[in-house]
């Protein structure tokens, strides 16, 4: 079990999505503080995917300058339509995937700790509702640390009556 | 482009990296726990220091590139043209602001009837947008007036009648300095109008200064403006506020071949002591009309010939009588046919006298005279008595100025001691092109009127030359069209009126070149070329396959 020990002198980032617990489904609040407690930052795995998530779900393209290649393209082809099963989900989130993962190791260097470092990510669940598309995603870190995330997005309303 | 950046999105992506990139190493060197690739720290902190980083540096950029002479011309483009104003103002070179060009519209109308044209009225002519200055009110003929915005209507003999409005170009810039009798046509028509045409040239329009042209007239601004050298003679003449719009300048001196006027001696070799300063005082000649009296000195079967004498102080300068018409005849009439110009020089009444040993030195230059000779066809022959005299309009090309910069530079406070000057206006080759425009039958044509006055400009802006290119013309061209248009094979065609009083034809389709003979002065230091836009024929042909 690691410790807060283990992670000193690591490179920290301000969490940005709070109030993970060890164990069980919990609703993130996606805020840097609150009424009650300062912020707080993350390092390790957690980074990681927090690492990831930001770029999953940045639209390619809309960020300028020389952040326009990043990002990917996974909200684009849902906002257009193009994601309507299950199996869309599949493929065009393993299309995402691979466009974040070339951005990711980009900008990694040999220096990194490989708990900072990323190496794979997995969908491990979807489910597909009228309104909302929940994406249970796991991060694994080159260290082989994982980090499960579950992305609810939001879409539009589709009949689902014959 | 001024000093700030106005929006964000004009930023160089480089530049917002290099800043970025600067911050996180700063950060790294000094906080090396926190984490620099993308995040919220990247996102929210320094990706956006780097914009307003982007931001400074792209100004900073700016001052750099305007700062000095040599950033300026190592890029004009990119200096900022304050910062330039300010750089050569210490040589005591100013930016030329941008005028109008105005005029007098001629406006024929049915009938003899009051008419009211209002003010700000449209009228078009070569593309470009003239407006009415005041309202006018045209009385009928014979009517007093004493109001200067009223005009009476002349009879034109034919049921019409013409009046004058003054007008002024919507846009700075010479293009709209349109010749004496261009076309106008008006938006909307006024009632019983009939046709418009300029009354005379449209003059005073002038484009203000790029950085390019304000920085290669700060030699002007560097040397003694004294009569010495060529660019000091330059830099005197363009430091007098009145010839400070003076296109181009030639200089010719000892040791030039065009120089025959220090050759004044015994033997046929040269002296020294003379200057000639050929000049282009605006991109096209102006066209000065005045009245002359005229005497008839034959009378034929059917016609007769009349014969007038043109001062030197009528149109110092001039090239030519383009017109000659009677003073009942409208000015967009053909005119008379001149069949004599025989020129000579006057310098008598003057305490200093320029060197001049015969007419061909004399021309072009404000000591000029000329005695000319026409055949009057319109009026009845029987009416007429040989000796008799009458007062004609006559219309004259020549270069504004001439005569002023010669009594400025020929003044005891200016002119060199050790030598004489004379002033001529450069010799001119009146350019006429044609061409085909090629393009599909589905597309639409280019605009012909924005690129006659496009090559027109272009033409006459090329200080003295001495070829012209059928690719300087495509060029132009090519900047109008779209889809598949081209330009067809092109014909070039020069009318050189040579200081001689003879004429030399030049054509060519791809290089028009001057004949170079310095003895007749033709050559690439006295002669620029002239093109009118309405001298431009342009043909849009359908591509037959």
């Amino acid at each position: 079990m690691t410790t807060a020990i283990d992670y000193l002198n690591r490179r920290f980032d301000v969490l940005a999505f709070r109030g993970a617990q060890p164990r069980g489904d919990v609703l993130l609040a996606q805020t840097l503080f609150d009424n009650n407690t300062g912020g707080e930052v993350c390092t390790g795995v957690q980074k990681l995917a927090q690492r990831w998530v930001i770029e999953f779900l940045t639209i390619r393209g809309s960020m300028p300058y020389h952040m326009s290649t990043r990002g990917s393209d996974f909200l684009l082809w849902l906002r257009q339509g193009r994601i309507r099963t299950e199996f869309d989900v599949r493929a065009y989130f393993n299309f995402a995937a691979q466009q974040v993962k070339t951005n990711l190791i980009n900008e990694e260097t040999a220096t990194m700790h490989p708990e900072d470092r990323f190496q794979q990510a997995r969908l491990i669940k979807l489910l597909l509702a009228q309104d909302t598309l929940e994406l249970f995603t796991e991060i694994i870190s080159l260290a082989g640390d994982t980090r499960q995330v579950i992305l609810p997005i939001a879409i539009a309303p589709i009949n689902l009556s014959v | 482009m001024g000093l700030k950046v106005q929006s964000i999105s004009e930023l160089d992506p480089a530049l917002v990296l290099a800043a970025q990139d600067q911050l996180s190493q700063l950060i790294q060197e000094k906080y090396p726990e926190v984490e620099l690739t993308r995040g919220v720290i990247h996102d929210i902190v320094t990706f956006l220091h780097a914009i307003s980083g982007g931001v400074c540096q792209t100004e900073v950029n700016r001052v750099l590139d305007s700062r000095s002479l040599l950033a300026i011309n190592s890029n004009p483009l990119l200096a900022d043209p304050e910062l330039v104003d300010h750089v050569l103002s210490n040589y005591l070179i100013e930016r030329k602001i941008g005028t109008r060009a105005r005029g007098n519209i001629t406006i024929v109308v049915q009938g003899t009837a009051t008419m009211v044209l209002s003010a700000d009225s449209l009228y078009t002519a070569n593309g470009l947008n003239f407006r009415t200055n005041v309202p006018i009110t045209a009385r009928p003929p014979g009517t007093v007036i004493s109001d200067p915005n009223e005009r009476v209507l002349e009879l034109r003999g034919d049921g019409t009648c013409e009046f004058s409005v003054p007008a002024t170009a919507e846009l700075v810039g010479e293009t709209a300095n349109v010749r004496i009798n261009t076309k106008f046509t008006p938006s909307p028509p006024p009632p019983r109008f009939v046709t418009a045409f300029s009354a005379n040239d449209f003059i005073g329009g002038t484009a203000t200064e790029s950085n390019t042209e304000l920085a290669s007239r700060m030699e002007d601004g560097i040397p003694a403006k004294v009569v010495s050298g060529p660019l000091n003679i330059s830099a005197l003449i363009r430091s007098q506020p009145v010839f400070a719009d003076m296109k181009n300048v030639s200089i010719i001196g000892y040791g030039d071949a065009e120089m025959a006027r220090d050759q004044h001696w015994i033997f046929p070799i040269s002296g020294g002591g003379r200057i000639d300063i050929y000049c282009q005082m605006d991109a096209l000649p102006k066209t000065t009309t005045i009245k002359k009296l005229a005497r008839l000195i034959e009378k034929r079967t059917s016609d007769s010939i009349w014969q007038l004498a043109v001062q030197r102080d009528d149109a110092p300068g001039f090239y030519e009588v383009s017109a000659v018409r009677r003073l009942v005849d409208p000015t967009d009439t053909a005119g008379l046919e001149v069949i004599y110009d025989s020129r000579g020089w006057d310098i008598s009444d003057d305490a200093w006298k320029p060197d001049i040993a015969n007419a061909l030195e004399a021309a072009y230059t404000r000591y000029q005279t000329s005695i000319i000779r026409f055949v009057d066809s319109l009026t009845p022959v029987g009416d007429l008595t040989t000796g008799m005299e009458q007062e004609f309009n006559l219309a004259i090309l020549t270069q504004p100025f001439i005569g002023d910069l010669q009594e400025f530079l020929g003044s005891i406070g200016h002119r060199s001691l050790m030598s004489d000057i004379l002033v001529k206006s450069a010799v001119p080759c009146f350019v006429s092109i044609n061409c085909d425009i090629i393009k599909d039958a589905t597309e639409s044509a280019p605009d012909l009127d924005q690129i006659r006055t496009a090559i027109a400009d272009r033409v006459n802006n090329l200080n003295f030359p001495g070829v012209l290119y059928a690719s300087q013309i495509t060029d132009v061209i090519h900047n109008f069209l779209f889809g598949t248009q081209a330009v067809g094979p092109l014909d070039m065609h020069g009318l050189i009126r040579r200081p001689d009083g003879q004429t030399t034809v030049i054509r060519d389709g791809a290089v028009l070149s001057l004949p170079n003979p310095p003895s007749t002065l033709i050559t690439h230091r006295t002669t620029i070329f002239v093109l009118y836009p309405e001298d431009i024929g342009l043909n849009v042909v359908n591509r037959s396959n």
